[in-house]
């Protein structure tokens, strides 16, 4: 993120018609959006488009933050309305049955999504050094499993093991980098 | 960080996640996560890490996503107009999110955006069921949770206009009226402001204000500098100073710096530079908001520290907002929960007791040997409450050594709670694990919830509540006294909040509610009434406790020399 002062200048010039700064608002807060956003909405919803929808609200709006005060707040305001907006919409959709989200974590969303914590993105930047530790097959599957998003019996049929075997790798996988992301995370504690 | 999940959780879990999830396991998974809080919020960090890899993962070009925002705002851009037409139809669904709405002060320079802005606002006019303040409406500055501007961190015989406001409530945008005394406000930018009665200021964010009469002493520091100050005639941008503004009845404004500089315009002027900055010792008033070089006058008014020691000095004298408190000045070592004897101090219904007073369990004190207090904290005068080890106890928890409040806490209205005590984790164990301390408000009217602070095994200290645990990042040393203080801030209609600060015995303790906290607890809504408070630890090491305190404000839980 800029710092303030760097932050209140691109807004007055993004208020003034300045696309190219608005474009650098986005391009700092990005990553902080993006992250908070996608730790919030379950499997189903489409993070980034929400993020945009976040942006453009804030584009709208420029006009009405005053400059001095805390733009990051401002913009998680916004980014709080929309999580909840497509939380909702979500929970209205039929086939959530298709995609099921237990109560108890819905509502475990819902409160993390008002709670003021705007840091994930230091908690993504911790994960993504906790991937750089594991090894290059490890890091493998796990491209496959979330980034390409192929069926674990697809990824099965490729490494030639049964699909309990990836589950069983992909969990002690996700422990590691449970623990991991632990101790990153309490080092940084101020 | 939460309780270890029942050994089931995994399995399901990981069907959860990978596919798999019988209906039977779903039924399983919904129970446990509803039955167990902790469980619930450790699923909850599970799964934004999982959420997370995916983005952690993504291959993607740099600035793919700014370009594909940027364009999608272009696109709005250009339809943006037309859209808000279609939605002044009362029938469209409409989720307009409007942060704080602070008034603007620069208007957007896009051809399209004022007309945009008028049909937006005529939109949320006409919308059904939404409350939209008036253009010149100033609607009063709530306490509130999430939209917090600033924090009553002080305040000495204040009485407000149309408000009932406390020590640590926090405020959103709007309007204030101190009709009597003095009040310290921080801001959420860091900046502190001293409000002399009789003043009237609007609170407009956390980095500015509005002050239409009356005296304010405002203190930025250097991190919190260019804090804007207006008045109806002048607007003043600190540059890491402190300085005094006064509005009188007709506006006119004077402007007195204490310490650095100040950079400041008569509100028809164009923008502050350098020949309207003021240093130290500097005074001037301005009498209309064309007056472009102010009147010299000599610099008069007291600091911020210094109208605070004579507030404290005052308040030594006047009786505080001490609800409950015990000394543990009892003159034996060992009772039972039966006996009934464990009852000094005051603000109390019950004596001490364990939680499960059938069983008559031990309590122990330490009579005569209070622990040390940081620095500038009153010492304690009796003894101790030991919760010593208990290793050949088969289970990891020990039963509470609880005490019910004379005055309850009821979370449903607007409410400011501060909890004190002083611990010693022992520096001997009686075992490799159950090292944790526990000290928990416990609802009477809802069944298992509970919130309050602790120390993990590993001795770091934590808050804990039904939205999830909060760690701090360094442990207590072994064998050395803290002193602890919890605050409870809910607010009608907003999430509530619990934040710990604690200090070690070199410190000194904040003279009034600390700009920076060890523990930021999770935001939540907690309902219902807070009648007791329990004290327990693992058992396999000691803990000792002291000078336990429940009051409304900071300096109650913290009474100095």
């Amino acid at each position: 993120m800029l710092d303030p002062a760097a932050t209140d200048a691109l807004v007055l010039r993004a208020q003034a018609g300045d696309a190219e700064a608005f474009g650098a608002l986005v391009r700092a807060c990005e990553w902080a959006v993006r992250a908070w956003i996608t730790a919030r909405c379950p499997a189903g919803a489409d993070a980034d488009d929400v993020a945009q929808a976040t942006f453009v609200e804030a584009f709208k709006n420029l006009g009405r933050y005053s400059v001095g005060g805390d733009f990051r707040a401002w913009l998680f305001t916004i980014a709080r309305y929309q999580v909840m907006a497509e939380l909702t919409r979500l929970r209205r959709l039929a086939d959530q049955r298709e995609r099921y989200v237990p109560h108890a974590l819905w509502q475990e969303l819902e409160r993390r999504a008002l709670a003021p914590d705007e840091h994930e993105d230091e908690r993504l930047a911790a994960l993504r050094a906790c991937l750089a530790g594991l090894d290059d097959d490890a890091r493998a599957l796990l491209t496959a499993r979330y980034a390409d998003e192929l069926p674990l019996q697809q990824i099965a049929d490729q490494r030639a093991r049964s699909e309990g075997a990836i589950k069983k790798h992909l969990f002690l996988l996700r422990e590691r980098l449970h623990s991991c992301l632990l101790r990153r995370l309490a080092r940084q504690e101020p | 960080m939460p309780d270890a999940p029942a050994p089931e959780f995994a399995a399901l879990w990981q069907a959860f996640l990978d596919g798999g999830l019988e209906p039977a396991q779903a039924e399983a998974l919904e129970r446990l996560l509803r039955e167990d809080p902790a469980a619930a919020a450790h699923a909850g960090d599970l799964y934004v890490e999982h959420r997370l890899l995916g983005l952690a993962l993504q291959r993607e070009e740099t600035g793919r996503f700014v370009q594909a925002t940027r364009a999608r705002v272009a696109a709005e851009g250009r339809s943006f107009a037309a859209q808000v037409q279609l939605r002044l139809t009362p029938a469209q669904p409409i989720v307009v999110p409007l942060p704080v709405a602070v008034p603007a002060r620069r208007l957007p320079g896009w051809p399209f955006a004022a007309l945009a802005a008028s049909l937006l606002a005529a939109a949320l006019l006409l919308r059904p069921g939404v409350a939209t303040p008036r253009p010149d409406a100033t609607p009063p500055a709530l306490p509130t949770d999430s939209a917090a501007v600033a924090t009553l961190v002080l305040i000495d015989g204040a009485r407000w206009q149309g408000a009932a406001l406390a020590t640590g409530q926090r405020l959103a945008v709007g309007d204030l009226e101190l009709s009597v005394g003095q009040a310290l406000l921080r801001f959420a930018g860091g900046a502190e402001a001293l409000l002399d009665a009789p003043v009237a200021l609007r609170l407009e964010s956390g980095g500015s204000a509005l002050v239409r009469r009356g005296t304010v002493t405002l203190r930025a520091a250097a991190q919190a500098a260019g804090f804007i100050l207006r008045s109806p005639v002048a607007e003043v941008t600190d540059l890491g100073t402190e300085f005094a503004l006064s509005v009188e009845p007709g506006g006119a404004t004077t402007l007195q710096v204490l310490e650095g500089d100040i950079a400041w315009r008569a509100l028809e002027a164009p923008a502050a530079g350098p020949g309207t900055m003021l240093h130290a010792g500097q005074a001037l008033r301005v009498r209309t908001s064309s007056d472009r070089t102010g009147e010299p006058l000599a610099c008069s008014a007291p600091s911020i520290a210094a109208r605070i020691a004579q507030s404290e000095a005052g308040a030594a004298e006047r009786p505080d907002g001490l609800l409950s408190y015990d000394g543990f000045a009892y003159p034996f070592a060992t009772t039972t929960s039966r006996q009934h004897q464990a009852a000094g101090g005051f603000g109390w219904r019950s004596p001490w007791f364990r939680q499960q007073p059938d069983n008559d369990l031990v309590l122990d004190f330490t009579p005569g040997a209070s622990l040390d207090a940081p620095v500038g904290l009153r010492p304690g005068q009796g003894g101790t409450m030991e919760l010593p080890t208990e290793p050949e106890k088969p289970d990891t928890y020990r039963d509470a050594c609880m005490r019910r409040f004379a005055e309850p806490i009821h979370l449903d209205g607007d409410v400011v709670r501060y909890l004190s005590l002083l611990v010693r984790r022992s520096a001997t164990t009686a075992g490799p694990t159950h090292h944790w301390l526990r000290c928990m408000l416990i609802s009477e009217t809802v069944p298992a919830d509970r919130l309050g602070f602790g120390v993990l095994s590993d001795g770091r200290p934590e808050l804990i509540g039904r939205f999830g645990n909060s760690v701090a990042a360094s442990p207590l040393i072994d064998g050395q006294p803290y002193l602890c203080v919890l605050k409870l801030s809910c607010a009608r209609g907003a999430p509530g909040q619990t934040f710990l600060k604690v200090y070690g015995q070199r410190e000194v303790v904040d003279a009034y509610e600390p700009a920076h906290w060890t523990v930021v607890g999770q935001a939540g809504r907690f309902p219902g009434v807070l009648g007791s408070l329990h004290i327990y630890n693992g058992t396999e090491r000691a803990y000792s406790i002291d000078e336990v305190r429940l009051g409304t404000t900071w300096q109650a839980v913290t009474p100095r020399f």
